[in-house]
Formats: C-alpha cells, structure tokens, sequence
C-alpha cells in the first residue's frame, strides 16, 4: 500500500472493504521500520498489540458493528501522555527507569475506546520544551521533507510518524505552539483546542495555565474527528470545561459563506517578516474565503510582542515551579537546552509572575474586544519553511515574538493547516483562530480552505 | 571531572541570603553555564521591563474573579 490514506479515507475504505484496519496497520508497521531509522519519530512500538487490536477492528466492521471512523486507524502518543504498559519519560534522563504507566491517560483511554489501533510512543522534546536536543537519551526527530530539517516541536515524534505515514495521527500537546508548529513545519493539520476542551490529566504538564492537549493528523477533516473522540468534561483535570463538547463533525462541511475573517497584517511585518511563499500563502488563503463569500478585512490586535512577554514570563515561572524539585537535585539528568531555559526561572519573582497574569488579562479582553466584529482570525502558522535542524537558535523564544503562544495566552482554539510548499521544497502554512469554544467553526473555515487548495504532494521520502 | 565541573561555583548556600538569584533557587550554575545564559538573561530582563511599565497603570487589578454560584 503505497497510497496514505487520510483517517476519513480509511475509514470509508473499511466500511466499504476496500480496506482492511489489519492490512493498514501493517502498511503503518512496515513504515515504521523503513523510516524511523532516519526519523526517529517512535520511541516505543507495539507491533503485536496494534496488530491484536486491527484484528479486533477489522471483526468489528465486518459485523457491522464499528465503532465510528477512529476504529481500526493507527495512531499513536507523544512521550508525555500516559499509555497503559508504557514508561512516560518525557524523552527525559530523569525519568529514565520509570515504572510503566497502570492507566491511560483520558485522551488514551478515548481514543483506544473509540477502536483507534495504538502502535506506541512518539519522541518529543525534553518536558516538551527543551529541544531539538542532541545530548537525550534518544535523538531528535526529523522532518519527513527533508532529514536534514527541523520539525518544529514539541510534538516533534507525532509530526514526523504522520508525515511519513507510520501513523495517521497523534496527541500533540500545545503550550506555546507545540502542536501547530510541528504540523505547520511538515505539512499537516494540527488544531490546539479550547482551553479546557481536551482533558489533561494523565499527561506530564509544563505550564498549567497555558498547556492544552490536543490532536496532530494529516487534514482538519481528520483532526475533528480525532478531537471529536477525545473532547469532553473529566473531572481529573480540574481546568476541564463542564459544559458538553460542542458537535465538530456535524457542520464540518458548511464552508464559509458569510464569515468575517480578520487577518492582523501588522503581525506579519516588522520583526516577523514572512518569506515570500507564505506571504502568498496568506493572501491565497484570503482569495479562497473572499471566493467562497467570507468577508475578509484587517484587524488591529496587541501587538506579538506583548503577547509574546506575558506568555514567556507565564511559561518559565510555571515551568520553574513545576521543574524546580528535580532541577535541585537532578539538574545534570536534563539536556542542556532545558536545563538552562530552566534556569532562568530562578530569575522570575512573584511580582513578575503577577504582572504577567495581569497583563493577560488585559490583553485578553482586547484581543475579545477586535473579535466582536470578526469571527475568525487568519495569520501565518509560520514565517516561513523549517530550518536546518543544526541551525535551530535556542533563544529563538525569548528573542523573536511568536505567532503560535498568543492563543495559548488566550485559550482560542487555533489550528495550523498546511498551505503548499516553499522555495526549499518544504512546507509553509497558515492558522486560523476563532473565539473560545467555537472549534467547530475553526474546524469548519480549514476544512474549506483544504477543500480548495487541493492535495499536497508527498515528502520526497515517500516519493522514492 | 569535566571543565565544566571544575569550573562550577556555588555562590552562596540556597535560600540563605545569596545576591545570586541562581543559588538563592538553589541552583549551581558553572561559569560556562552563565556565559551562555547572558544574552537571553537579557532579553528576558527586557520583557520584565515592558511587562511592568504595561501594567503600570492598570488599577484596580484583576487577579481572583468573582466567584460564579456554587452549583
């Protein structure tokens, strides 16, 4: 099987019996084993379990029994999530040895319940936040497009296993773009949720009130019927929103007739120019929804750079908090790109920590305030295709505002869709924002957007 | 023993009155370590200082909302 199929694909297959969940999970397995040698996207794999649980998809569509389209599709967990049987490690010396995990973690437990075929544990960056790492217990992961590039993280593993097709998705977790900078950088779909949307509990925090928990896949098609799977009130995370999970799959193919669509333009100049092809992107992504009778006009909002120092100083003191028991006792167990991105927590005090939390609530209600009249928001994903992976700058989060950390600052539902290919041959994208709670209609504007942009070409890798 | 172990100082004991930030968290840092850390100590100091003056004049803060009803 040559051909990857979307999970929406696949599941149209099974029903259909052009397409087995044990004939998948093998092409997913044989993936696997002629790519993560250069990836290095899996860190764990299960090949006997996802197997027994295909067979046991498969015997449930031939009944006639299926459980929905997750069941039978391979996917697999970033390295902080806890998977039952498996060591969470965090890609981390200091939890190298760990116990394996007795329960899933809910969003584990979800998706395992609605058929979906585990093959294992993704790479991720140390804590999801110190990489790309070259002194961990594992390498870092690569991107599909070309190896030799970065793959943005922190859900490196789940971004680099989609994009080569070992699996069709995977949990990313998104605390200042770690689900929407992987899948911009390889060419996916990957959709941060409401804040409060996606239950966190059983998955290794960073920064409590930033970290949202969410899906990576190949379309937006796909990832609401991920999220669709895995949204929803659990009272072990006592940040998880009571309210029931909106329906994402229902209106998914509405379009955008009608929508106002405010693209902030002042983000993408200044010290965030855009390469020209995701300059073109943006403004192809506009003539799209202006075609399909969205209304697009400029906004103002605050700018990236206050967004960007409020979310930073939150990060790190939380990240401090969080890390600061094992950086006493165990600093040299860390890699060194987080243990001294760490260090700077020490600098952090109370008052800091404080006026961070106060200015984000200002800058909140302004950001609220510019979507009274528009319904989404259209910006970059990112500047511009992947770096090389040896030219990564550490400090690149303290030194240049970032287009992905405002919605995390906010709790928006923001999703990164891919928008063609750069100058290099690598991808570019774009991001769209709605308001909280209104991830259907961000799922919605992506799914038409895909819809008109077309296929994207397959990495190289696959090609060959 | 490494350069860099060679060259770790601890500043002062932890929480016990140390000017070093880094110690007072109970942290020892190696002077290469420090080197390192400068420029973005830098720009860390720059986001504090734009953070404060933003919040300069924001009166009265909002750090506990209202309570909803408990239901």
């Amino acid at each position: 099987m040559d051909l990857i199929p979307t999970i929406a694909e696949a599941a149209r297959g099974f029903a259909a019996r052009t397409l087995s969940p044990v004939e998948l999970t093998r092409a997913s397995l044989d993936r696997v084993e002629r790519f993560n040698a250069t990836l290095h996207a899996f860190l764990v794999l299960d090949p006997e379990g996802a197997l027994m649980a295909a067979r046991a998809a498969e015997a449930r569509w031939m009944r006639g029994e299926a459980k929905g389209p997750l069941d039978g599709i391979p996917i697999a967990h970033k390295d902080i999530v806890d998977v039952a049987g498996f060591p969470t490690t965090a890609c981390s010396r200091v939890l190298a040895g760990r116990q394996p995990a007795i329960a899933d973690a809910p969003i584990a437990a979800r998706w395992r319940g609605a058929g979906a075929v585990c093959l294992g544990k993704l790479t991720t960056h140390e804590f999801a936040w110190g990489g790309p790492s070259f002194d961990l217990p594992t390498p870092p992961a690569r991107n599909p497009w070309n190896p030799a590039h970065f793959t943005a993280g922190s859900s490196s593993g789940t971004a680099a296993a989609i994009a080569s097709g070992m699996i069709l998705g995977g949990t990313g977790t998104d605390t200042g773009g770690s689900i929407r900078g992987p899948a911009a950088l390889c060419g996916l779909a990957g959709i941060k949720p409401s804040y409060g949307l996606v239950p966190r509990s059983g998955v290794i925090p960073l920064a409590w009130s930033l970290d949202h928990l969410g899906p990576l896949a190949r379309t937006a098609e796909d990832c609401a019927i991920l999220l669709s799977a895995c949204a929803g009130h659990d009272p072990s995370d006592p940040a998880s929103d009571p309210r029931p999970a909106p329906d994402l799959l229902g209106g998914l193919g509405e379009g955008v007739r009608g929508l106002r669509i405010g693209i902030p333009e002042a983000w993408h100049e200044g010290v965030l120019p855009l390469t020209q092809a995701t300059r073109e992107a943006i403004d192809r992504a506009a003539e799209i929804f202006r075609d399909q009778g969205a209304v697009i006009r400029a906004i103002d909002l605050p700018c990236l750079q206050d967004l960007t120092d409020a979310g930073m100083v939150i990060l790190l003191a939380e990240a401090f908090a969080i890390h600061a028991p094992w950086l006493r006792t165990r600093r040299q167990d860390y890699g060194e790109i987080l243990r001294e991105r760490l260090a700077l927590g020490a600098l952090l005090s109370a008052e800091d920590y404080l006026a961070a939390q106060r200015r984000r609530r200002t800058l909140v209600a302004a950001i609220a305030e510019a979507m009274r009249d528009v319904d989404l928001i259209l910006t970059a994903a990112a500047v511009g295709e992947a770096p090389p992976i040896e030219a990564v700058d550490r400090w690149s989060g303290f030194k240049l505002p970032s287009l992905l950390l405002p919605f995390n600052l906010t709790g928006q539902p923001a999703i990164s869709v891919a928008a063609g290919l750069g100058a290099g041959g690598l991808p570019v994208a774009i991001q769209l924002a709605g308001r909280p709670g209104e991830d259907a209609l961000v799922l919605r504007a992506a799914h038409a957007y895909e819809m008109a942009r077309g296929p994207l070409p397959v990495p190289p890798l696959l090609a060959s | 023993m490494s350069p860099s172990q060679e060259t770790e100082r601890t500043t002062g004991p932890a929480g016990k009155g140390s000017e070093d930030p880094f110690a007072r968290a109970g942290l020892t840092l190696s002077q290469e370590e420090r080197a390192r850390l400068a420029e973005p100590m830098q720009h860390l100091a720059g986001m504090l200082v734009r953070l404060r003056a933003a919040i300069a004049t924001e009166e009265p803060a909002t750090i506990f909302p209202p309570p909803r009803p408990w239901t």
